[in-house]
């Protein structure tokens, strides 16, 4: 008997060694007490609402949404390739299907972010906190709420206003609530501005600050203005702001671009006035310069990095050998006017009548921005290592070398794959980034707002205000810096190109094409590329040199082939509200032509 | 102990079989205290006694020779007659000498079951009995036999019992199997019988030596079953229980053993969705209810990477009877068994195998000339300019001339797959024991090739387990066991992932129109945008690794102890088990330089640059403790009412954690440690996890007469992961049997010799719903920099729900199990509804998504599946050619009994969206009717395609759809329902074995039906041979051509029945054909056994989805980009010594 006695002890050890089996807790949570009265936590969870704000990119696509290949990790690239810019390099077109029943590519829906940052309000607000601290940080939220409602009012119009954070018990008011009008919405982010600019006292970059608030009213107030303007009224206000209402929007753009201006401190970016090449394009590489208002900080490797550069080097420069994600369009390099002041768009008679160019008259004088803004055949590449070739085919006497090499040269040059030898260069940082080109790896910031763009909005308030003078001034500013020549006066449509061209790939092209209602003619249009034949008599045998080879040019039409893109202007100013959102709240009226 | 005590405690029993008291001991010993030895042992029945006794009565006798030994008699009261003497004097007998004498010439009989010795009446007529024994057996015929029996695998079996047909006289076999009997005269016919096996009829035919195989039968009542926390005999059982022996699952070499199961158990669905080396493994579901819970030797753990010889049995439990595990058992067990020791002889096997492993499926691409005549005529159709055209038509010509070495046609499938993988297998097994020890050891090697031959490294894995069993007192023994597995995957990167981002996105982008060889040796580039090529990053060298090496040790120790002195038939035991699982990874990668020479110029152009190689540790534990303390207690009351109970308190104690460490900015890849990284790019990560559980079990068995059996089980669960007030769940269960069989009107019967009617009812849960989601607080979130570094915000878990809990499953169940025609034709049969309610979901659909949170996880929805099993057998046999046929067929499918979902206005809302009432796997999409063979149908359509630009976009070749609804408009309203989801609603099992004299064939068809995929035709950039032949062109003009148009419109894209098939399907999933070498060589070789086979998986597969080169088992929209699962030939040979 004693063994059983053994036997039953070591059970009821073991037993009661077990006893706390059930006392777990979980080792990853940090419960919601502990957050609330600690200021480093209170950031955190700030910073949390920062990180789900659209900055760099016009779709929460890129965060987690639905394959779409390798776009899923480059939604940088894709505010580009849904304007006229520039078209998607390595597979088909997505403009023609780009807003579905479903919401389509750009759909962004800020709501849980709102959620948070009410929430965040709600909880600082009884806090035993330093003051200060406190309407800092209560500014901040504020403004990153006006900006979330900015993004999601450009897209579907009125919205569904929601300042407090609902619970489940609710009224069904609440819980289904019904769009505010389009006005609504816009009053509420430029009257949001106005009573926090004053408590946003911090400068650190990343940080919201005064002249972000007043940069983000300047361009809100004028989307509120164009809306007026250009836009219908339907669905009662819903969508759509009232004409008589256009000028008070187009005075409060005018008003915040005047006060950032003239008190905000920011210069434009003149650091190299001698290349202004260089200048404009270091404009976006020289990080937090004097140009640069706001603007999302990235470092890379630490983490929170993009993709850009890896996506968008030329082919051969790739390390999958892949690369030019983003195919810039003839069109939009035409655009670039050449430096006498001349039209950029290149005589078809000449290419007709089989002209022989070279680099340098086919864009040695554009404008300095273009060589700053988009790579093309005879940029040079990683400080002069290499010149990039985009020639396809070469022509010699006996014929057309399609394949092959004709005198040591390949028949095709190694990125004749691109479909338009047009690339983005603005942002791309070369230099660096060749060494390690990884997804996230891109290090470079993306400029949320610059004083360029103010001077923009300012420019193009004037003009709808009917102060010409005003916008003039402001267009000049840019074209001295430009190194382009000045205008003695501007109108709607000079202003409008200027936009185009100084703030090309920066995101803002899809979006200004839509206020302005003329999306429907430009999104339009079927856009081209340009074929580089190589002229096998113009180089020696192992004397080939791109800049000096002569080439002569085909125009290629229709290069996004069918079908056809389209922008149908009776609903596709807004986006759809979405059959799983109207369906889930009866009280959500569809926006026109998706019921 | 008084084994007195024991006497009169039993004597008032009266058995209504022959063998039923005894196995019933036997069971109930077994059951108690859940040792693996099932068979009682026959070694003391050997044990020689003297005996001298005068004149008395039998029950005298029987107390003398309990007396003298350790012989304990059985018997009810009226069963001797007290009239009877016997005078016997005899030394040095074997007990069942004695009782052979001293029961000459009555109606008695007896059977000896190690100490045990159950005395009862021989049914026959006692006078005809007696007159038949003294006329046919005169004295002066007697005929003095020896023999060996032995199982199928010429193993001997102990404790075998022989008799002669239609007499008392018999014996058992000893340790060695061996057995001498004298029996009345040299035409007498013995019968052999063995717990399992089927009963032998022998006739000695004057032989002098016999040698008697006994073939196992599945189907034997006495077959002992393994249930939740004990054993039951199959006759007993009164749940739907499934289970399939050792023999089964190693019937072909597999490297995991999961695959072995496929269609072999009625009820368990199971599909291999990948064939990789180390991930091979099936999924399983029983009826189809989802992930089952796996219990190994009693404690959740995997079955996968358990060497299959050393599984004893694999049980599945489907209904009431998986109760007795509670909150987690709603979707069924799974109880996994090794072997342990038997008491005998010891019994050394080993078994070898060879396989060779080819894909059972692989698309074969086109070559460079289809291939770019095929983007050549994408492009064209597509309306996009010539200019920018890939490939001229000269370009086109010169792949196909194929004379310029700049124009190659590279069979990538060629350069970097093999015909033949290799995989070995080794498996090392001892297994004996005597009274007081029994051991099972095993050491098993598995080494598994993948079917690259580029350096692509494999899987390994080495087992090893030791089972011991210790009678220590003659109330007290123990068990311990110990089973380490240390598995090693080693594989490029790329090929560890599935579907896209894995090796299989090579395959579809390295491109025919590449060379595979450069002339100076350097890497070849095989992809004009992308990687390097498949046979780069398909190479370890190349592109580097992932490791992972698995470490699984399982410890366990019990004791057992007998308290038959304070309570007749009550039993106690301590269990004890530590689970400790530990991986570490090692992810080493880079991209290497690659080339492509251009032979017209003599120019090498670079191709892929080399990046920086990174290296990521990654070491995670986990560390299970489960803790039983059980008692069990078994009785028979009043002859006919027989009871057991089962009390049993379980904790559960889990902790997980991992550590990561990680460098990048390698300078050189000849070093692969951390230190040598770059220190600016190193980071590190961790986290950790703890849970745990305890349960309370009851249950309780009752059977009168073994005719009306009922079992009732309640378990109640705590668990960590609910907050107090709903942590704790009480799952009842009952259960109802009645077996017909043992009715009068049926016992008799030469028709019916088992029938047994099942009725269960169960309520169980499922708690795999996350940790603490009764709490919300914050977690790490996204990064965002403001100032110099990034850092994380924290973003919170969500609304909180305290009252979330496990799902509840309440499961009904109707059986009947069947055997007739003296067990050669036999069958079950279940049916069974499966009510599911609190399926966790978020009010997500019902609220408005402005609500803006992350909505807690209620218990909301509930499902039911209904269903039913069956499976029939026949066992026959001509002279020495022996067959079974076995078949079974299971049925399963799920419906939506509510989900919380918004009342859809709009009805094809409705008819889409609604999953209340509805089947939850229905799948929808356009329904299409061939393609566009005119311009004049397109033009004819009385809808368009599209809204805005009408049918522009259409073209001959395009797929044309049907605008349902009328409306004159192809929309998502025009979508129907197409048909079932992607897992099989039927599951088909038909088994053929055979047996001729030394040879012995397998062939097991498994089939699943009711099902759809999506086929996808072609991924990345490359285009199959297939659709090259098949695709719709002008000169193939067919209306039900496979494929439509290249470069068509959007449309042909869309979700509808074009693409999604019917993937029904039917394999021969094992064939195995044996010989054993005839005991005369047997002999001459000093072995007991050996066998040499042939074996074959997945060597025939009848499928219409087999037409696109998919197999039908692969995961839907993946077929062509997934490891794909193996057809395997094997040659092994098992050995026992």
């Amino acid at each position: 008997m004693r063994k059983i006695h053994i036997l039953l002890l070591s059970t009821v050890l073991f037993i009661t060694s077990c006893e706390d089996a059930l006392d777990k807790e979980p080792l990853d949570i940090i419960s919601d007490a502990a957050v609330w009265s600690d200021p480093a936590l209170i950031d955190s969870y700030l910073l949390e609402c920062y990180a789900e704000m659209v900055f760099a990119w016009e779709t929460e696509y890129g965060a987690s949404g639905p394959g779409d290949g390798f776009y899923v990790w480059f939604p940088m690239n894709y505010q580009l390739t849904i304007a006229d810019e520039a078209g998607r390099g390595w597979t088909g077109v997505v403009k023609s299907n780009n807003i579905g029943p479903d919401g389509g590519k750009v759909e962004y829906w800020a709501y849980p972010t709102i959620r948070r940052l009410n929430e965040f309000m709600e909880k600082l607000e009884p806090m035993d906190l330093d003051a200060s601290y406190k309407s800092e940080r209560m500014a901040e939220a504020r403004y990153l709420r006006a900006h979330a409602y900015f993004n999601i009012v450009k897209r579907y119009g009125g919205v569904p206003l929601i300042t407090k954070v609902s619970q489940l018990d609710d009224s069904e008011d609440i819980l289904y609530p019904a769009r505010n009008k389009e006005a609504e919405i816009y009053d509420f982010i430029i009257s949001e501005l106005d009573a926090i600019k004053n408590d946003l006292v911090g400068s650190q970059p990343g940080r919201a600050t005064k002249w972000a608030a007043v940069a983000l009213k300047s361009r809100a107030a004028m989307y509120a203005g164009s809306i007026a303007t250009w836009g219908n009224v339907q669905l009662d206000g819903l969508v759509g702001i009232p004409a008589g209402m256009a000028n008070q929007y187009w005075q409060a753009s005018y008003d915040a671009s005047k006060e950032l201006i003239e008190n905000g401190g920011f210069s434009l970016y003149n650091a190299t006035p001698g290349d202004k090449t260089a200048n404009f394009r270091n404009l976006f590489l020289d990080e937090g310069n004097s140009e640069v208002i706001f603007s999302e900080i990235f470092d890379g490797l630490s983490g929170k990095g993009h993709t850009y550069d890896m996506i968008n080097v030329p082919r051969s420069y790739h390390v999958w050998n892949a690369g030019q994600a983003t195919s810039v369009y003839l069109e939009m390099a035409e655009s670039f006017d050449y430096i006498d002041g001349t039209t950029g768009v290149i005589d078809r008679s000449k290419i007709d009548s089989g002209h022989l160019w070279t680099v340098d008259e086919l864009f040695g004088n554009k404008d300095p921005r273009f060589g700053a803004s988009i790579y093309t055949h005879g940029t040079s590449w990683k400080n002069g290592e290499a010149v990039l070739d985009f020639h396809k085919t070469i022509n010699t006497p006996d014929g057309s070398v399609t394949s092959g090499s004709y005198k040591g040269v390949l028949a095709n040059s190694r990125m004749n794959r691109a479909r338009n030898p047009f690339g983005p260069l603005k942002y791309l940082d070369e230099a660096e980034r060749s060494a390690v080109m990884e997804r996230n790896h891109s290090d470079t910031d993306y400029i949320i707002f610059r004083l360029g763009e103010v001077l923009l909005n300012y420019a193009e308030a004037a003009i709808e205000l009917g102060r010409d003078a005003d916008a003039t001034s402001a267009i000049n500013q840019l074209r001295t810096r430009a190194g382009m020549p000045t205008f003695t006066s501007v109108d709607r449509d000079i202003v409008r190109k200027e936009r185009k061209i100084e703030l090309a790939f920066e995101g803002n092209r899809y979006w200004d094409l839509r206020r302005w209602r003329t999306a429907a003619t430009e999104l339009s249009k079927s856009p081209s590329a340009l074929r580089i034949i190589l002229e096998g008599d113009s180089y020696t045998q192992g004397a080939y040199d791109v800049l000096t080879a002569k080439f002569k040019l085909q125009i290629v039409p229709n290069i996004d082939g069918t079908p056809a893109p389209y922008f149908d202007a009776s609903r596709h100013y807004y986006l759809p509200i979405g059959l799983s959102r109207t369906g889930a709240n009866v009280n959500l009226v569809e926006n026109p032509g998706y019921e | 102990m008084n084994k007195n005590v024991n006497l009169k405690f039993f004597k008032g029993i009266k058995p209504s079989r022959n063998y039923l008291l005894t196995a019933m001991r036997t069971f109930l010993l077994m059951i108690t205290i859940g040792l693996g030895s099932a068979f009682a042992n026959s070694s003391y029945t050997q044990k020689e006694i003297d005996i001298d006794v005068i004149n008395v009565t039998i029950e005298q006798l029987f107390e003398e020779i309990q007396d003298n030994s350790e012989f304990v008699f059985f018997y009810k009261d009226k069963t001797i007659d007290p009239q009877l003497k016997v005078t016997l004097q005899m030394k040095k007998k074997t007990l069942a000498t004695i009782l052979n004498k001293a029961f000459y010439g009555t109606n008695l009989k007896y059977s000896i079951d190690d100490r045990q010795v159950v005395i009862k009446k021989s049914k026959s007529n006692q006078s005809d009995l007696k007159a038949s024994v003294i006329e046919e057996t005169p004295v002066n015929q007697e005929f003095k036999l020896t023999g060996t029996v032995l199982d199928a695998d010429g193993i001997p079996l102990p404790g075998a019992s022989i008799i002669e047909k239609g007499t008392t006289n018999g014996t058992e076999t000893d340790f060695d199997g061996n057995f001498s009997l004298t029996v009345s005269d040299e035409n007498a016919i013995l019968v052999i019988s063995f717990i399992g096996f089927t009963t032998l009829e022998q006739p000695v035919d004057g032989n002098a030596k016999l040698r008697v195989t006994l073939q196992e039968n599945d189907e034997n009542l006495d077959e002992v079953v393994i249930i939740g926390y004990g054993k039951q005999k199959r006759a007993s059982v009164t749940g739907a229980v499934a289970s399939v022996s050792n023999e089964t699952l190693t019937l072909a070499p597999t490297a995991n053993v999961s695959q072995s199961l496929a269609g072999r158990l009625p009820g368990l669905i199971s599909k291999q969705e990948s064939g990789l080396p180390g991930n091979d493994a099936a999924s399983l579901s029983i009826r189809g209810f989802g992930a089952p819970l796996v219990i190994v030797d009693g404690v959740p753990s995997s079955m996968n990477n358990i060497d299959s010889e050393s599984i004893e049995s694999i049980t599945v439990l489907k209904d009431a009877s998986a109760a007795v595990y509670g909150a987690r058992a709603g979707n069924g067990v799974i109880l996994v068994t090794t072997k342990r020791g038997k008491q005998g002889k010891t019994n050394i096997t080993f078994k070898s195998s060879m396989s060779f492993q080819k894909p059972a499926d692989l698309v074969k691409m086109a070559s460079s000339g289809q291939m770019a005549e095929l983007y050549r005529e994408t492009h064209t159709n597509s309306g996009k300019p010539e200019a920018t055209q890939r490939f001229t038509q000269e370009q086109v010509d010169l792949f196909y001339a194929g004379t310029d070495p700049d124009y190659p046609n590279t069979d990538w499938a060629d350069v970097v797959l093999r015909d033949n993988a290799p995989m070995q297998e080794y498996s090392l097994a001892i297994r004996g024991g005597t009274e007081k020890i029994k051991y099972y050891g095993n050491i098993g090697f598995l080494d598994q090739e993948t079917m690259f031959k580029t350096n692509a490294g494999g899987f390994k894995r080495y087992n090893l387990r030791s089972n011991v069993d210790a009678q220590i007192t003659d109330n007290l023994s123990a068990q311990l066991d110990i089973s380490h597995i240390w598995g090693n995957q080693d594989l490029p990167w790329r090929m560890a992932n599935p579907g896209g981002g894995s090796i299989w996105q090579e395959y579809w982008n390295t491109q025919p129109f590449f060379n595979s060889t450069n002339p100076d040796g350097s890497l070849a580039s095989g992809i004009s945008e992308g990687g390097a090529g498949i046979h780069a990053l398909s190479n370890k060298e190349h592109g580097g690794y992932n490791k992972n090496e698995d470490e699984q040790l399982q410890v366990s120790m019990a004791l057992n102890y007998d308290l038959n002195s304070l309570v007749p038939g009550l039993k106690a035991r301590a269990f004890a088990n530590i689970n400790q699982s530990n991986n570490f990874n090692k992810f080493w990668r880079f991209l290497p330089n690659s080339y492509t020479y251009n032979y017209s110029n003599d120019t090498y152009t670079q191709g892929s640059f080399q990046t920086a190689p990174d290296l990521v540790h990654r070491d995670t534990r986990s560390r299970n403790l489960t803790g039983q303390f059980s008692l069990n207690y078994n009785n028979t009351f009043k002859e006919n009412h027989e009871v057991s109970a089962l009390a049993l308190y379980e904790v559960i104690d889990t902790n997980n954690g991992w550590i990561e460490a990680a460098r990048g900015g390698y300078t050189t890849t000849a070093i692969q440690y951390l230190f040598n990284g770059s220190v600016g790019q190193q980071t590190s990560d961790g986290r950790a996890s703890e849970m745990g559980r305890q349960s309370l079990v009851l249950r309780g068995n009752y059977a009168y007469k073994s005719k009306y059996l009922l079992e009732a089980t309640l378990r109640v669960d705590e668990s960590a992961k609910f907050n107090e007030e709903n942590r704790r769940g009480s799952f009842p269960s009952v259960s109802l049997g009645w077996r017909l069989s043992e009715e009068s009107f049926l016992e008799n019967s030469n028709f019916v010799n088992n029938l047994k009617l099942r009725l269960s009812y169960s309520e169980t849960g499922f708690d795999n719903v996350g940790n603490f989601r009764y709490l919300s607080g914050y977690q790490a979130g996204n990064l965002y920099t403001i100032g110099s570094s990034a850092s994380a915000g924290l973003i919170s878990t969500g609304l909180a729900n305290p009252n979330l809990t496990w799902e509840e499953m309440t499961i009904y169940n109707a059986g009947v199990d069947f055997s007739l025609l003296k067990g050669k034709l036999f069958g079950e049969f279940d049916m069974f509804w499966r009510d599911r309610t609190g399926i966790p979901g978020q009010r997500s659909v019902s609220l408005p998504d402005t609500f803006g949170a992350i909505l807690p996880t209620e218990n909301l929805n509930a499902q039911n599946t209904r269903g039913f099993e069956f499976s029939l057998g026949y066992n026959g046999s001509i002279k020495d050619f022996s067959y079974k046929v076995a078949a079974n067929v299971s049925y399963s499918r799920s419906k939506w009994e509510s989900f919380d979902e918004p009342e859809y206005d709009d009805e094809d809302q409705a008819r889409q969206n609604t999953r209340t009432g509805q089947w939850t796997d229905r799948v929808f999409g356009w329904r299409s009717q061939g393609l566009f063979t005119t311009q004049e149908e397109i033009d004819a359509l009385d809808f368009v395609y599209d809204e805005v630009n009408g049918n522009s976009a259409l073209a001959p070749g395009d797929i044309r759809y049907e605008d349902v609804n009328g409306d004159g408009l192809l929309d998502w309203k025009d979508r129907v329902e197409l048909g079932a989801g992607n897992s099989p609603h039927w599951i088909g099992g038909l088994n053929f074995d055979l047996n001729y004299k030394g040879f012995d064939m397998s062939a097991f068809f498994q089939g699943g039906f009711g099902f759809t995929q999506r086929l996808q035709i072609s991924y990345g950039t490359n285009f199959s041979e297939l659709h090259y032949n098949e695709r719709w062109t002008p000169e193939n003009n067919n209306a039900n051509g496979l494929m439509p148009r290249l470069g068509g419109s959007g449309t042909n894209n869309a979700a509808s029945d074009f693409y999604r098939m019917d993937s029904s399907y039917l394999r021969l999933k094992t064939l195995s054909i044996g010989y054993s070498l005839p005991q005369s060589i047997l002999e001459q070789l000093q072995v007991q056994n050996l066998r040499f086979y042939f074996a074959g998986t997945n060597l025939l597969t009848f499928s219409k989805v087999g037409d696109y080169q998919v197999d039908p088992e692969s995961p839907s929209n993946l077929g062509g980009y997934y490891y794909p699962v193996m057809q395997t030939i094997s040659f092994g040979l098992n050995l026992s010594l």
